[in-house]
């Protein structure tokens, strides 16, 4: 599903990926850690486009990602972030409507499937609800079912638990756990703690002067 | 379909986040747009008036009395081949023409009448376009004090308009300019508040285009508001001023519904592109960083 080739990346003169070659499999789940600065982010970045300054080949499936548009590559992935970037003036539902509408998608029909996204991530009766009277924990399921209301193939995770207490963090990866089995979406979640990585057994990759392992 | 209602509800919502810089554009454009169209209403409305002057064809001399006879004078301008008709207005047909403006206060009216009026020759000439020629002839003519013709006051007219034009050219143009710059003003501070919803939109798969599109359409709702206020208040002028100045000269002005939607059209479409371009210039940025 997801193939890297001889990927290098400098940010000025330091060389922050050096030649990652990577192949996740669809329907995997695949932890990403490293010390910070290791370049895991970066490595995301590369995969969502907010960085395409890099050699070496990166495909979706068989199609490079260099040659598909911009919002094609993101319309492919879905995203979550630690700071759940999602839109102080808008409630939950709207949220999540918003992935379906920024792709032209029928208000109707984005509406049905965000109040089903919601009621699986464990929001329901509470789509009303902007992001600043939701907990994190919710904030994220929040950004959960926005990433997932385009059904992308491969959600990627920049440390999805990293704002949220162990508790939560936890739950947040049963959910993303349990996605990752029912609607065998290819998944790739950078995280640090290392109690998460024992309590989830998954491939793990880890990025270490530049270069990707797995353990 | 879709996108444009989201566009729509986008452009709503953008506004109502940025009232203060939005109210600013809207005000400017009202303004600019208002001075523009006053202004081309009058250049018409002095067309007009220039097109009546030069198409008339009599002059009037004034004769001095006290140094020649009027009927003299008069039997040497038949004499001209470019003359078709003259007649004499006197002293007397002169005061009896002014007394309305009296209105009845018959002392005045006396005291005038002792005031020095010089006779005077009404001239009608075969052809209009030898008028300056003819005007200039009988300024020689011995005792012919004054000779006035309409179409010396059409070349007043038309110098004093091209001054006013020129500098109303320029007072147009500043406003026009300052609209443009509030709007991109306007729309470079909306940039700046929603930079997360336009990088979140983006993340979630929206093309560029179509982020750009509603910062567009939001310049554009700006000034197609501002030139419609703006229109309204000329079709009010045209109502309230030419409509009754052409209803009581109707041989002068040639005003009518055509023309004046005309002015109010290229308004709005003004206004509009006015409102479309300076977001176009605001967000080019924003498609170099999307």
């Amino acid at each position: 599903m997801l193939t890297l080739k001889n990927v290098q990346t400098t940010y000025g003169e330091q060389t922050i990926l050096n030649g990652i070659d990577l192949a996740i499999n669809e329907g995997e789940f695949v932890f990403l850690t490293g010390q910070s600065g290791s370049g895991k982010s970066t490595l995301l970045k590369l995969l969502y486009r907010e960085l395409e300054t890099y050699q070496g080949e990166i495909y979706i499936g068989t199609d490079l990602l260099k040659s598909m548009p911009k919002y094609q590559t993101r319309r492919m992935i879905g995203t979550i972030f630690q700071t759940y970037e999602l839109l102080p003036q808008k409630n939950a539902l709207e949220n999540v409507m918003l992935a379906g509408e920024v792709v032209g998608r029928n208000e109707k029909e984005i509406e049905k499937e965000a109040l089903e996204l919601l009621d699986k991530v464990g929001l329901k009766g509470k789509e009303k609800r902007f992001p600043h009277q939701l907990s994190g924990g919710e904030q994220q399921r929040v950004a959960i079912a926005r990433s997932l209301l385009n059904r992308p193939k491969i959600l990627l995770g920049d440390e999805p638990t990293g704002n949220l207490d162990p508790k939560n963090a936890q739950n947040i990866m049963e959910l993303l756990k349990e996605i990752n089995e029912k609607e065998n979406i290819t998944m790739l979640i950078v995280t640090h703690s290392t109690e998460l990585l024992e309590k989830f057994p998954s491939k793990i990759l880890v990025i270490e002067e530049g270069k990707v392992k797995e353990v | 379909m879709n996108i444009l209602k989201y566009y729509l509800r986008d452009a709503r919502e953008g506004i109502s986040r940025n009232k203060g810089a939005a109210f600013a554009t809207v005000l400017l454009i009202f303004i600019s747009l208002t001075i523009t169209g006053v202004a081309i209403l009058f250049k018409s409305s002095v067309n007009d008036i220039v097109t009546y002057l030069n198409g008339q064809v009599k002059i009037k001399v004034f004769v001095d009395t006290t140094l020649v006879n009027t009927q003299d004078v008069e039997s040497i301008l038949k004499k001209n081949p470019y003359i078709a008709s003259t007649s004499i207005e006197t002293k007397e047909e002169t005061l009896e023409k002014l007394k309305p403006l009296f209105d009845n206060k018959d002392y005045l009216f006396k005291a005038f009448q002792k005031s020095h009026l010089p006779d005077a020759i009404i001239i009608e000439l075969k052809d209009k376009k030898e008028i300056e020629i003819v005007a200039k002839e009988l300024k020689k003519i011995n005792g012919i004090s004054d000779v006035i013709y309409a179409q010396k006051f059409a070349q007043k007219l038309i110098q004093w308009t091209t001054t006013i034009n020129t500098y109303g050219i320029v007072v147009v143009g500043v406003f026009i300019f300052s609209s443009f710059l509030t709007v991109s003003i306007s729309i470079n501070l909306a940039l700046y508040q929603r930079q997360k919803d336009i990088r979140v939109k983006l993340l979630l798969g929206a093309k560029e285009k179509h982020v750009r599109a509603q910062f567009l359409f939001e310049g554009f709702l700006l000034g197609m508001i501002g030139s419609l206020l703006a229109s309204f208040v000329l079709y009010f002028i045209y109502q309230q001023v030419l409509f009754q100045l052409q209803v009581k000269f109707s041989t002068i002005f040639f005003f009518n519904d055509n023309y004046i939607n005309i002015v109010m059209l290229a308004i709005v479409v003004g206004g509009s592109l006015i409102g479309v371009l300076g977001s176009f210039l605001s967000t080019r940025r924003l498609m170099k960083h999307a």
